[in-house]
């Protein structure tokens, strides 16, 4: 099996390639097909892993070749599948592929589907292959084209200024937590002379303390990276203007994948994060908060993709909440539920937007109406797997395991009332844009069937999203305990609390989703009487937050440029102007003393130096290509001869 | 046996000359000339460090090099034909498009 490895990340990479070269003799509905069939194989590998018996078995590693070779220092190209790519693995490449699927016809009328698909599967690629990396720089590889793609399908439809400045704040907000992320991987390489993931985390554990400084910096760094990709505060500020991608982009990259590789990065390096306690602490409340962001925020949204881009950010916090408090099987449980309920929904909003003529607006898609009944009863099913609707749903069963893993945690009950919060707003803003959408819609004109991919790909979500729950039942219930017993080894397993403790925790995460639904219902009514949401304003720009970073970020930015220029212009041409005042005063009076063709020559030479010195300074940012050169080689000379001498 | 010194001395002269004509002229097709005269600087040290050492890396690199250097051509004609297209100009001094002014305030 170990050897088929490199068909995971290299099939869709393969398909990628082709339909980037070869693309201009195919035709344009070849390239669904193809890139379906791509994905297809990735999957079909995953799945042929499983029936080899990979999730009872040692990890399988394969190492392609060696990338680099400087010294002692060898960086492959390898893979290792254990549990937890596994398990991450699986979830990617049956999304990917329904998602494939499902653009099939989605995308049919565009008339650029050769880019679409490129990307798609590029992005496919660049995930499994971040996944699977077995060492630090390859992760980063597919962490990066993970990027890259994720800005070019955010402004897929570039012509459109709005979309494609949403694809550069994405791309430029995650860049920050990159950076980090990338210093976090040179500090790691600094400190231990190795990349690879294994060695490294156990090389950490044995020389570094718990709670010195060196593994509060690199978790730290790692954490930074996370919250940028994982769109957490305070770095969640591109995820609701993501939404301006295509729809089966945005369940692909925005909500069950890309945005969850933040979550996989530290689920991967978690020995790190509990060599840091205070790190993991901080990893729990900024997960709380933006539960409580997120969520609040969704409330008040009136488009509907963006409803669910928050509802994205607030379910990201959750599983960071886990990670903090040391659940991390549970983290990837709900990571797994969520992936599938969040993909539902996008993909029925998707076909809901598509069907009424690009219409965003949950108000007026209300009055619309006629919504087939598959499209409803798909969106029932994630709102309520979302909601976290007791006993029958997935999402039920992972959020649940969260809030009770919560509770035994340091400072946990704090942290749980905030969840529990957030958990009872989960339900009521995903019920308000059910309520305003489907309630009293009537049967009007007959819609035109929707197309068989989608329906394929829609039914297979929503039953995952009903099933996918069972495999862990709650503490002290009878029924399977599957995935925390199987991820044991390898990520640990968090304190519970007592029994008694526990079954009343269970008892309230079982109320507080009905008392959701209940709030939503009376909240729909009075809007639609007109009343409107305290603080609704607020909430629906996302707590301000671009503003704030408007002023805080961007305006000073612009204003350091405009004080660096002015500086420029006083300090440079005041000196100057001063001087010729000055050295005219001294040469009038000392024209009849001293020699005056020397004075008056030196002066003028002074002058026309110093002129020529501005002139020279202000060159520098004149965007010559050539001047450019020229300082580049001067500063490499400067430097290769500081560094021999 | 050619000494080392001498292939050396020429292969900085080569590097030099490159760098000269990519900082002088003012046409792209020019500075790209420049940038394979300083491939072949690069290159020729390839070589003479490889002979010098008797290992055939050097001679390894340098045909790397020559298959890199032969694509990277092909993309930078394209990038000076497309300029050439849409700016109806080849001279470096002219593509000044991304300059930024900052009085335009926060975009």
């Amino acid at each position: 099996m170990s050897q088929f490895l490199w068909l995971i990340p290299g099939s869709p990479m393969l398909g990628a390639l082709i339909i980037a070269l070869l693309g201009g003799y195919l035709k344009q509905r070849h390239f669904s097909i193809l890139a379906s069939c791509a994905a297809a194989v990735a999957f079909l590998t995953v799945l042929l892993a499983w029936l080899m018996g990979a999730a009872t078995s040692q990890p399988l590693q394969q190492t392609l070749y060696t990338w680099i070779g400087v010294g002692n220092w060898m960086p492959t190209i390898g893979f290792t599948l254990d549990r937890l790519a596994l398990v991450m693995v699986s979830v990617v490449s049956s999304i990917g592929l329904l998602i494939h699927i499902y653009s099939i016809t989605f995308m049919a009328g565009d008339s650029d589907q050769r880019r679409y698909y490129f990307f798609l599967n590029l992005f496919l690629a660049g995930m499994l292959l971040l996944i699977l990396a077995d060492n630090l720089l390859l992760l980063y590889l597919g962490w990066e084209l993970v990027g890259l793609c994720s800005f070019a399908l955010i402004g897929f439809w570039y012509r459109d200024p709005l979309r494609a400045s949403a694809g550069r704040k994405a791309f430029i907000t995650t860049r920050i937590g990159d950076l980090s992320l990338a210093l976090g991987i040179f500090l790691l390489f600094n400190e231990f002379n190795e990349l690879s993931v294994s060695v490294l985390l156990a090389n950490a554990t044995v020389q570094w303390e718990t709670g010195s400084q060196m593994p509060i910096l690199a978790a730290l760094l790692i954490l930074g990276g996370a919250i940028g990709k994982s769109a957490q505060l305070p770095l969640q500020i591109w995820l609701p203007d993501a939404m301006a991608g295509p729809s089966p982009v945005s369940a692909l990259i925005h909500a069950a994948t890309m945005v969850t590789a933040g979550v996989y990065l530290i689920a991967r390096t978690y020995p790190l994060f509990e060599l840091a306690p205070q790190v993991q602490w901080s990893v729990a409340a900024i997960g709380t908060l933006t539960i409580i962001y997120g969520a609040s925020a969704a409330l008040a949204q009136n488009d509907i993709k963006r409803v669910l881009a928050y509802s994205t950010i607030s379910q990201v916090g959750y599983m960071f909440l886990a990670l903090g408090c040391g659940a991390n099987a549970l983290a990837l449980l709900h990571l797994t539920t969520h992936a599938f309920f969040k993909a539902l929904l996008f993909l029925t909003a998707g076909t809901m937007i598509r069907t009424n003529d690009n219409e965003h607006n949950i108000h007026n898609l209300g009055k619309r109406g006629n919504h087939s009944s598959l499209i409803r009863w798909c969106f029932l099913i994630g709102a309520a797997s979302l909601a976290g609707f007791p006993i029958i749903t997935a999402g039920f069963y992972s959020k649940e395991a969260i809030l009770t893993a919560t509770w035994s945690a340091p400072t946990g009950p704090l942290l749980w009332a905030f969840a529990a919060f957030g958990s009872l707003l989960t339900a009521v803003y995903i019920f308000r844009v059910y309520f305003f959408v489907f309630q009293g819609s009537r049967s009007g004109s007959p819609m035109p069937p929707i197309p068989a991919p989608m329906t394929w790909s829609l039914s297979i979500l929503a039953l995952a999203s009903l099933v996918v729950g069972f495999v862990e039942f709650p503490e002290g219930w009878p029924g399977l305990h599957l995935w925390s017993d199987w991820l044991r080894d390898e990520l640990g397993s968090a304190s519970h609390p007592t029994l008694a403790t526990a079954y009343s925790l269970q008892f309230i995460a079982c109320v507080l989703p009905l008392i959701g639904i209940g709030v939503a219902l009376v909240l729909v009514r009075r809007e639609k009487l007109g009343f409107e949401l305290p603080l609704a304003a607020f909430l629906r720009t996302g707590w301000n937050f671009d503003a704030l970073y408007q002023i805080i970020l961007i305006r000073p930015y612009f204003t350091l440029a405009r004080f660096f220029k002015n500086v420029e212009a006083l300090l440079i041409e005041g000196t100057l102007q001063k001087m010729t005042r000055s050295g005219m005063t001294v040469a009038t009076a000392c024209r009849d003393g001293l020699e005056y063709g020397v004075l008056n020559k030196s002066i003028t030479g002074l002058l026309a130096g110093l002129r020529l010195g501005h002139m020279r300074l202000s060159a520098t940012q004149n965007g010559l290509l050539s001047r450019y050169a020229l300082m580049i080689s001067a500063g490499a000379v400067f430097l290769l001869g500081y560094w021999l001498w | 046996m050619i000494p080392l010194s001498h292939s050396l001395t020429i292969a900085a002269l080569l590097f030099v000359l490159g760098l000269a004509i990519i900082l002088l002229r003012r046409e792209l097709l020019f500075i790209l000339m420049g940038l394979e005269v300083m491939f072949n600087g690069v290159a020729l040290t390839a070589i003479a460090a490889g002979q010098y050492w008797n290992n055939p890396d050097g001679q390894v690199l340098t045909i790397f090099l020559m298959v890199v250097t032969a694509a990277e051509l092909a993309v930078a004609l394209i990038l000076v034909w497309l300029a050439f297209e849409h700016l109806k100009t080849t001279q470096v001094d002219m593509l000044t498009r991304l300059k930024d002014d900052t009085k335009g305030g926060a975009p």
